[in-house]
């Protein structure tokens, strides 16, 4: 006997914790206690029947965080104080004695919170959070109605799983709605919410300054930046161009916008790139280094081989990149190098005298270089994150005293020497690296890959010099930065590239853009890589089918490992004889003999007297016997195709 | 422990023998009546008079080498014009008794609804307790005993009709119906068999029947179909049309009789074919229908139930 108190229960304490999770990284820390601590205690006396709160004092404690957080809202700030002050109710809820009513607003209150995840995120996470709540919640209010009725009503556990059972219908036929409407109804690309009242984040990855020695420390995040999808590459090669600095001012490097002609790539392979990039409300398309051109996308590109969208990117985009990066990147012949050799203002003694003793040594830009490179591994600088020089004279600290620092250390002092030895250069802003993903055949490249390189211009060329890895730590500070993912990392994050291609950037407008041309293009709609959203739809039909396959079998195998010989034997005669006569299965009270004998097939006949001296008679079912039978059903099968 | 289907050969030669020669187009009665004989049981023909009630009981004891009695009931049939009396011998100076002729192996009783109530109850109860009191004196009637009861189900003015609590006492009840229309023909171009039936030398000792019984005894019930016979009688309990379903005793003679069933069809073990088989003779006439659906036909409202009730099959 099941109380059915007990399965509202647990019902209720799912929608909860189905509500709470996908929001939880977005509340207050003090929410954060109160609310895991809310849920805990209020499976604790909801098991004890002892609750902490009465009536009255959730009432007060419902004020005072209303009047709270009333407070905090205005017209920037509404969701964060309301999802806050939702999850806050919902905790109250838990801890005081449960009626029918009390369930329906935890329901809803959880509901809501899910809801308001939604306008903060667009994770994975919410989707199968999504799918569990309407089950949840459905067969809840199903419950609820019982409830209603008779608070102390005890079902037997056949008749539970009966109206379990029942109630699931709801669920599974709204589930297929949401699929009719995924199609239908217009949709947004990023949360609502969060997104366009972005906040400051003190955590690093690209940025559009070089500034060494703002912060003293750098933390590296695994936060995606991009994924890439293209062959694999060498390592070496995996240097993704976003922007070129190209100015000093004081100790920061930033961006002109050169005027000169494009710079041209030669050399090398081409090789096609596809990047999806997530929205980020700023401007810069990345690309492999050195790019040739891009596709998909409205761009401006510059003469130093930047690429820049025409309006921020308030939705996640995918374009495709061509480059060549074993190629050369050619100057323009009548090249003004004037800019590129632009000093600072304060340069430190110690960094001019090294200056000038190069520019003794060597005569010509690449024996200038290496004795620079030379420099720069004689002083055994190491490549770290903490304990970063100050912001004075960061360079000087850097080169002699401290000797350590991350990649814009490196990049700007190697930039600024290039030039007190008047060879012209600059800074490239990007990313280097990329976990190799074999479960999407692409690249994801994390924030913490955020680089700094140096373009030198060498005889006509802009060639690529990284100092980082002059660090005498370079091998495992700077090109093993942090851990490779781990397989579980992958493949979450290759599902999470599936969500996004999948769901998130779906978009009808390109679905029927596609139908339109549909006559011209019918033949390259099949090769899903030149149509993005022939693409999506392959994806969505996979994750479907694959889901369907993989519930199948599921099924099968369960039910498979569930069965005895017998009724293993009794399923493949039942498949053979309705393959065999086109039959509908038989029927539950028809006995098999007098089946057998309607059909007048002897093999059935036989069959069926065998089978049921072992299932009715005291005959075992011996190995030889469940191959006689086997090959017996083949037999009747047979017949079919003669 | 008797043989498995021992003696099975032997029976199975009486019932080709006789529906072979004799008792054509009655295979099924005649299988019945062999059920009952196997199983102890009695035999209720409801059928009109005049397709061979009489024939198949004659063939069937001569067949098997039995004794048989016949009763024609009447309203003014007394008790002991079937148990029989003591009267008194003059010679011998005392009481002897004489038995009636229900002390024959079987015993032919035509139109048993005919017969008063009194003298209904007096032989049915012969048939539970097989034995006769006279007097204070028990007299044990043969074995194998079997009451071949007829009646006619159209004809009721002057009746007795049998209560159900006297109907639970008969193992299986049947119709015999008109034999197939050639067969018909036939018969009716070479006149009865009745004649010829007397010549029938027994095929059967009465040792065999006696081992035979032991074998049908020992066939055995899966638990399985135990769950499918208490199924059954737990669907006519819970059936909207019926009052009182099968009794425990009426489950443990469809059981007893699916054992013979099964012991004819040549196994040692009963499978549900066997139940259905005897379901309706042996079911029907038990389930006492709700007044205002008197009407219904018990034997199709069985029938619903045993499609109803699925199969064990696992």
């Amino acid at each position: 006997m099941l109380r059915i108190k007990t399965l509202l229960d647990i019902l209720c304490f799912a929608a909860v914790i189905l509500g709470l999770a996908p929001l939880f990284p977005w509340l207050d820390l003090p929410v954060k206690v109160i609310v895991v601590t809310a849920v805990g205690a209020g499976i604790v006396t909801e098991w004890r029947q002892r609750y902490w709160l009465k009536g009255w004092s959730a009432t007060i404690l419902t004020l005072i965080f209303f009047v709270l957080y009333l407070t905090q809202i205005n017209l920037s700030n509404v969701v964060a104080p309301a999802v806050n002050l939702l999850a806050l109710l919902l905790s109250i809820r838990l801890l005081t004695e449960k009626q029918g009513r009390h369930y329906l607003q935890i329901f809803v209150l959880a509901l809501f919170c899910l809801a308001g995840s939604s306008l903060l995120s667009l994770g994975i996470l919410y989707f199968p959070a999504l799918i569990l709540m309407v089950f949840v919640v459905t067969i809840g209010l199903v419950l609820l109605t019982f409830y209603h009725r008779d608070p102390g009503l005890r079902l037997k556990r056949s008749a539970a799983m009966t109206l379990l059972k029942t109630a699931a219908i709801l669920p599974l036929g709204s589930l297929l709605l949401m699929l009719v409407l995924f199609f239908v109804l217009p949709r947004t690309q990023y949360p609502m919410w969060n997104f366009l009242n972005a906040q400051p984040s003190a955590v690093t990855g690209f940025s559009e300054q070089v500034r060494p020695g703002t912060f003293a420390s750098n933390a590296a995040t695994k936060d995606l930046a991009f994924r890439a999808e293209c062959a694999q590459l060498p390592p070496k090669q995996l240097y993704w161009r976003g922007t070129v600095l190209n100015s000093i001012n004081g100790a920061s490097w930033s961006r002109t916008s050169p005027t000169h002609k494009a710079e041209r790539v030669v050399g090398g392979t081409p090789v096609s790139c596809t990047i999806t990039l997530p929205a980020s409300n700023k401007r810069f398309l990345f690309t492999l280094d050195y790019p040739i051109d891009l596709e998909g996308i409205r761009t401006q590109q510059d003469g130093d081989l930047v690429f820049s969208a025409r309006r921020p990117l308030r939705k996640g985009v995918s374009y495709t990149c061509r480059a060549r990066p074993a190629g050369k990147l050619l100057a323009p012949s009548a090249a003004e190098t004037q800019q590129y050799l632009k000093l600072p203002d304060q340069i430190s003694p110690r960094v001019r005298q090294v200056a000038e003793q190069i520019r003794a040594q060597g005569k010509s830009a690449p024996e200038r270089i290496q004795l620079l490179k030379e420099f720069f591994r004689a002083q055994q600088l190491t490549y770290a994150n903490t304990d970063l020089p100050g912001p004075t004279a960061p360079m000087d600290e850097f080169l002699f005293d401290k000797k350590r620092g991350y990649c814009e250390f490196f990049a700007s002092s190697f930039g600024v020497l290039l030039r007190l030895c008047e060879i012209p250069a600059r800074l490239v802003g990007g990313y280097h690296g990329g976990d190799y993903n074999n479960f999407g055949d692409y690249y994801l490249i994390t924030e913490d890959m955020a680089h700094v390189w140096v373009e030198a211009l060498v005889d006509g060329r802009w060639e690529r010099l990284d100092p980082s890895t002059l660090a005498q730590n370079a091998a495992t500070g700077f090109l093993n930065r942090g851990d490779t993912l781990s397989l579980l990392r992958r493949t979450r994050d290759g599902l999470e590239f599936l969500w996004t291609q999948a769901i998130i950037t779906y978009d009808l407008k390109k679905q029927l853009s596609v139908v339109r041309s549909g006559s011209k293009r019918a033949s390259s709609l099949l090769s899903s890589a030149s149509i993005p959203a022939t693409s999506t739809l392959i994806y969505t039909a996979a994750i479907v089918a694959g889901l369907f396959l993989f519930g199948t079998a599921a099924r099968w195998g369960i039910r498979q490992a569930h069965l005895t010989p017998q009724q293993r034997l009794l399923e493949k005669y039942h498949k053979a004889l309705q393959r065999r006569y086109q039959l509908e299965q038989i029927p539950a009270t028809t006995a098999l003999l007098e089946h057998a004998r309607e059909l007048n097939d002897p093999n059935c006949i036989i069959f069926a007297r065998r089978y049921s001296a072992i299932l009715y008679g005291k005959k075992p079912l011996t190995k030889a016997e469940y191959a006689y039978l086997s090959a017996l059903i083949q037999q009747i099968q047979k017949h079919t195709a003669a | 422990m008797s043989k498995p289907l021992e003696r099975h050969a032997e029976i199975i030669n009486v019932i080709d023998t006789l529906t072979g020669n004799y008792l054509q187009g009655k295979i099924k009665a005649l299988r019945l009546s062999m059920i009952a004989l196997l199983s102890d049981g009695h035999l209720l023909l409801e059928d009109i008079p005049g397709l061979g009630k009489t024939t198949l009981a004659l063939a069937l004891s001569h067949a098997l080498g039995l004794s048989f009695g016949r009763i024609q009931c009447t309203s003014d049939l007394l008790p002991s014009d079937i148990t029989g009396l003591s009267i008194f011998d003059r010679d011998q100076n005392n009481f002897r008794f004489i038995e009636g002729p229900i002390f024959n192996h079987i015993l032919l009783a035509d139109e048993i609804n005919r017969a008063m109530p009194k003298t209904q109850s007096a032989m049915l109860e012969a048939m539970e307790e097989r034995k006769v009191t006279v007097e204070g004196v028990s007299y044990p009637l043969p074995d194998p005993f079997m009451v071949i009861a007829t009646q006619n189900p159209t004809e009721q003015i002057g009746t007795y009709p049998l209560p159900e609590s006297q109907l639970d006492r008969f193992l299986i009840t049947s119709g015999i119906g008109y034999p197939p229309p050639e067969l018909e023909k036939q018969i009716i171009l070479n006149g009865g068999v009745r004649d010829k039936i007397l010549d029938i030398k027994p095929l059967l000792s009465l040792d065999a029947i006696h081992s035979a019984k032991r074998a049908v005894n020992d066939i055995y019930l899966d638990a399985k179909l135990v769950e499918y016979l208490f199924a059954i009688a737990e669907q006519t309990r819970a059936h909207r049309y019926i009052s009182a379903g099968i009794s425990t005793r009426g489950a443990i003679s469809m059981a007893t009789a699916a054992r013979a069933a099964a012991y004819l069809d040549g196994r040692e073990y009963v499978i549900p074919e066997d139940v259905k088989q005897i379901a309706v003779p042996v079911g029907a006439h038990r389930l006492i229908l709700h007044p205002e659906h008197q009407s219904l036909n018990k034997r199709e409202v069985m029938i619903s139930i045993l499609d109803n009730v699925k199969i064990p099959m696992v």
